[in-house]
């Protein structure tokens, strides 16, 4: 059974158009679920009513299977993990870790053993006694992480948590969350706009743009069949080669060369073509036409960027090969590999029976 | 905190306006009487409204004591003041916060301590120097005696040290003087906190009564509230003049209530550039 | 070009800043501490030193433990409801949007008004006849003091004034804490649970402590010389049951002309107030956290 269910939910601020619109999702016991968008699509304000800390303007909100839309955020038993930490700047990490059990009036001796078990876990245990304003960043963010833990809850909640730490301790604190989240099994939503983040964390992704989800899948899913414009544009070290097919006498064509279509489900038309830098080839004679404009190495590969008939693209390279800025080249697709897109709707285009 | 629904709003509001229409009712009172006749006052059924305003309590007011003088006198002291403060604040704020000079801490800690003592400690002293200096009964010991102010160092103090370092080192390093980069680059810089500083001090200086009281006998060197006193205690503390009284004192207030209507967000700034001068 | 400065610069930057200071104050206040060990009466050319006398007469003179014993109740009687009627109001206009910047117009009105002017006109209010005060708790059916001529209620009319004045002022500055304490804060503790008392309790007070203690400071050193008020409404009577310890002083100096022992009650307030510094200093040790 779903233990979070989002039902048509709209939000509006004020009487500003929808910032949310019409979100459908449900998540399962003890999922680690991902929330990918770019910045001020809507994610933390969806967090937000999940919690309760913002109201749900319509639609349905069931927390194991009951409404919560009129439930304060105190009563609906979940932890959140602040964007900025929120920590309280006036109690030291012992009792920033505790308030939430004092406020449940927990015995003493709970508290003690309960905070120091976390404290223990998350390698807090030499910094009890500090004050926040005394930590460095990646403490901090354990301490948040800390209060949201030693609360007798399954549902965790965390908008971008690690979005202020440097890089190797972002990486470490990944690791570290996901196997927080073996350990505990309770069920997380994870907001971030980071997709590496992302893809290394989540069981499943929820793409969001402009207030409206935009896929729900694996990291897999995502990366491989992605459904729109959008996400194939958003997801991927680079973005997804696009080039725009033209039709005349001959059929469909690119760069003036035909181009096999396959037949597409419900007469539907496909005049993008969409292939990951991955899946092109360099080659001297032929292919379509490409010229390169920039070279960028990255030790294990290299990616190089070119213009083909108006168009940019980008090929993934093995790193030995030489190539020059301005050479006059060719690029291949490998047709496999090819996913076809619609302009008009922005949507995937799917072949009959493939 | 928590946010209040609407109707958890308005039913705030109200609750807020009752208070603050209670803060200012000893002001529309004041006004209401100063319209009154005598016998209204006096009646026993208590009257709101003045049922036939009585604007000449006004001029009668005018007429027995030279209450524009009073204000000029303030108004101008304040002022002379106000300038004269900021002027010398300006100096030594820009000292303690740009400058290094050996002591330049326990000078600090020096002024920090004068401003918690009070001043009346100072009062039968400052009083001889003033008639040594021979300035008893006249406006300008008023501004002499007054041109220390403490709290006003502090706002400047305060102000001057957000004045980011990269200006002054850039001045210094065009080889400005000090005395140029004060007036030229710090000063502009920190117009609000001067603003804020001149307005704060200027009401006290305005309203000052006990120490002006002390060093001014003559009729025509008193500052407001030591002529509207003066008044008050010559009509009588209960009596026929009631309305007069009220309308000396409404014509007494009047010109602080339109500067504050004029400039309340700098009032309301100035707390807050204030706050962060602890003990 | 470096930062040290050279004499010429210290003699205009510091030293003609601290004339005035120096002469109206730290001069002042020597000869006053001096002032107090003597029995100078102001008209006569001659004084002689006397010790602690002025000060050990002060200790067995009854007008002044009444003084002391009215400061007291002056200051605390202010300072409390002051402090936190002042937060009280900010935490409510907090909630306010459109309409907060009005409301706290009105509530800050008095503090810009002078207090000699003010003062007639709520001694006129507390008027027991005529006054609109004992008007409307007659309406009511409410006991109608005599106020000012009582000498248990002259006080609380003084100090009614007082807190009237003061609010608005402490509420601006409570205000202006609040707006600065971060938002997520009060999210954080309300996700864990906390009730709005917790929240006001554990989270909002503790976060304005620095503020309060501030508050605290400046307006107990006020408390100590509040002298307008008193002059106006009372004269310190009746009876001497609003005789503060200023007002002491300056009946005894300017009335009495006994500079001695006037000066020594002003020493001792000095000692109050330089007292309560000292205890501020310390306080805001524990208080501050960030
Ligand atoms: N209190 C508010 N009032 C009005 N509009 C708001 C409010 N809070 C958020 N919004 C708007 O709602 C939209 C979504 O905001 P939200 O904070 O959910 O974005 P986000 O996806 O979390 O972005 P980020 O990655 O930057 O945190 C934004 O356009 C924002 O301007
Ligand atoms: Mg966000």
């Amino acid at each position: 059974m779903a233990i979070i269910e989002l039902k048509n939910i709209y939000k509006k601020y004020g009487d500003q158009s929808d910032v949310i619109e019409d979100f459908n999702l449900s998540i399962e016991q003890g999922e680690f679920v991902v929330f990918l968008g770019p910045s001020g699509c809507g994610k933390s304000t969806i967090l937000r009513m999940i919690m309760g800390l913002e109201s749900i303007t319509s639609g349905e909100l069931k927390i194991k299977g009951k409404l919560q839309n009129n439930i304060p955020a105190k009563h609906r038993n979940i932890a959140m993990v602040f964007q900025n930490y929120a920590l309280y700047p006036h109690m030291s990490v012992f009792n920033n870790i505790a308030f939430g059990l004092k406020v449940r009036k927990t015995p003493r001796k709970e508290i003690k053993e309960k905070v120091t078990k976390v404290a223990d876990l998350l390698n807090l245990t030499p910094y009890l006694k500090r004050k926040p304003k005394n930590l460095s960043g990646g403490q901090m963010q354990r301490v948040a992480l800390g209060r949201a833990m030693v609360r007798d809850t399954d549902i965790f909640l965390m908008d971008e948590p690690l979005s202020n730490l440097d890089a190797k301790l972002r990486t470490t604190m990944r690791e570290e969350l996901v196997q927080l989240h073996r350990n505990l099994s309770a069920t997380t939503i994870f907001v971030t706009h980071d997709q590496m983040e992302a893809m290394t964390m989540g069981d499943k992704i929820v793409i969001l743009d402009a207030g409206k989800i935009q896929q729900v899948g694996s990291p897999d899913e995502i990366y491989h069949q992605p459904e729109n414009l959008f996400v194939a544009e958003f997801i991927g070290a680079k973005k997804m080669n696009l080039l725009e097919l033209t039709k005349d006498e001959r059929g469909v064509t690119y760069s003036n060369q035909v181009i096999k279509l396959p037949v597409f489900e419900a007469d539907k038309e496909a005049d993008i073509l969409g292939v990951r830098a991955e899946d092109c080839r360099l080659s001297l004679t032929e292919g379509y036409p490409f010229e390169i404009t920039f070279i960028e190495k990255l030790g294990s590969d290299q990616y190089i960027h070119g213009i083909s008939d108006g168009e940019k693209v980008i090929v993934r390279e093995k790193p030995e090969k030489t190539f020059e800025v301005g050479q006059q080249i060719y690029f291949t697709i490998n047709e496999e590999k090819i996913h076809w897109f619609n302009r008009e709707t922005g949507e995937k285009v799917r072949p009959k029976n493939g | 905190m928590e946010k209040a629904t609407r109707s958890e709003r308005i039913i705030l509001f109200l609750i807020l306006a009752f208070i603050g229409v209670f803060m200012v009712f000893p002001m529309i009172w004041m006004f209401l009487s100063s319209l009154k006749t005598t016998e209204e006052v006096l009646g026993s059924t208590m009257t709101f409204l003045p049922s036939d305003p009585q604007w000449s309590n006004f001029s009668g007011a005018l007429e027995l004591a030279p209450f524009l003088r009073y204000i000029w006198n303030s108004f101008s002291t304040a002022t002379v003041i106000v300038l004269a403060q900021l002027f010398l604040s300006s100096l030594l704020a820009y000292a303690l916060t740009q400058m290094e000079f050996r002591g330049r801490n326990v000078l600090f800690m020096i002024i920090l301590a004068t401003y918690m003592l009070p001043a009346a400690t100072t009062y039968v002293p400052s009083y001889i120097i003033i008639s040594r200096m021979g300035l008893m009964d006249s406006l300008a010991g008023v501004v002499v005696s007054n041109i220390v102010d403490v709290f006003s160092l502090f706002l400047l103090r305060q102000g001057f040290l957000k004045v980011p370092g990269e200006l002054i080192e850039a001045a210094r390093a065009d080889g400005a003087s000090e005395w140029r980069i004060l007036w030229r680059i710090v000063v502009p810089t920190s117009k609000n906190t001067l603003i804020n500083a001149a307005l704060i001090s200027f009401i006290g200086h305005f309203n000052n009564y006990l120490w002006p009281s002390l060093i001014t006998n003559s009729e025509e060197n008193f500052l407001i509230s030591v002529g509207l006193n003066r008044f008050f205690n010559s009509q009588g503390a209960f009596g026929q003049t009631f309305p007069l009284i009220m309308a000396a004192t409404v014509i007494s207030i009047l010109p602080l209530i339109i500067v504050y209507f004029l400039l309340q967000k700098y009032f309301i700034g100035a707390i807050s550039s204030s706050e962060g001068i602890k003990g | 070009m470096d930062k040290q400065a050279n004499f010429k610069q210290l003699f205009v930057f510091v030293l003609i800043p601290l004339i005035p200071l120096v002469i109206f104050w730290i001069i002042p206040l020597i000869i006053s501490v001096w002032l107090s060990l003597t029995n100078w009466d102001y008209i006569s050319p001659t004084y002689e030193y006397v010790g602690l006398d002025n000060y050990l007469n002060l200790i067995n003179n009854d007008a002044f433990l009444d003084a002391l014993n009215n400061t007291l109740l002056f200051t605390v009687a202010t300072v409390i409801p002051t402090i936190v009627l002042g937060f009280v109001f900010a935490v409510m206009l907090n909630q306010l949007r459109k309409t907060k910047g009005f409301l706290q117009g009105l509530m800050f009105a008095p503090w810009i008004t002078p207090m000699v002017g003010m003062s007639i006109v709520w001694s006129w209010m507390f008027n027991p006849s005529v006054g609109p005060i004992n008007q409307v708790l007659g309406l009511f059916g409410l006991p109608e003091p005599n106020w000012l001529s009582d000498s248990s209620t002259a006080i609380w009319a003084v100090i009614i004034v007082t807190v009237w004045k003061g609010v608005g002022w402490a509420m601006l500055f409570f205000s202006d804490a609040l707006t600065k304490i971060p938002k997520g804060l009060f999210e954080a503790a309300d996700v864990e649970g906390a009730g709005l008392g917790q929240r006001i309790r554990m989270i909002l007070i503790p976060l304005v402590s620095p503020m309060t203690l501030f508050l605290f400071i400046i307006l107990t050193l006020d408390a100590l010389q509040a002298y307008d008020q008193i002059s106006i409404l009372t004269q310190g009577g009746p009876s001497g049951s609003t005789r503060t310890l200023l007002y002491l002083y300056y009946e005894m100096t300017f009335q009495q002309f006994n500079i001695g022992a006037g000066t020594a009650v002003t020493v001792l307030i000095l000692i109050i107030s330089a007292f309560l510094a000292f205890l501020s200093m310390i306080l805001s040790k524990k208080f501050v956290f960030y």
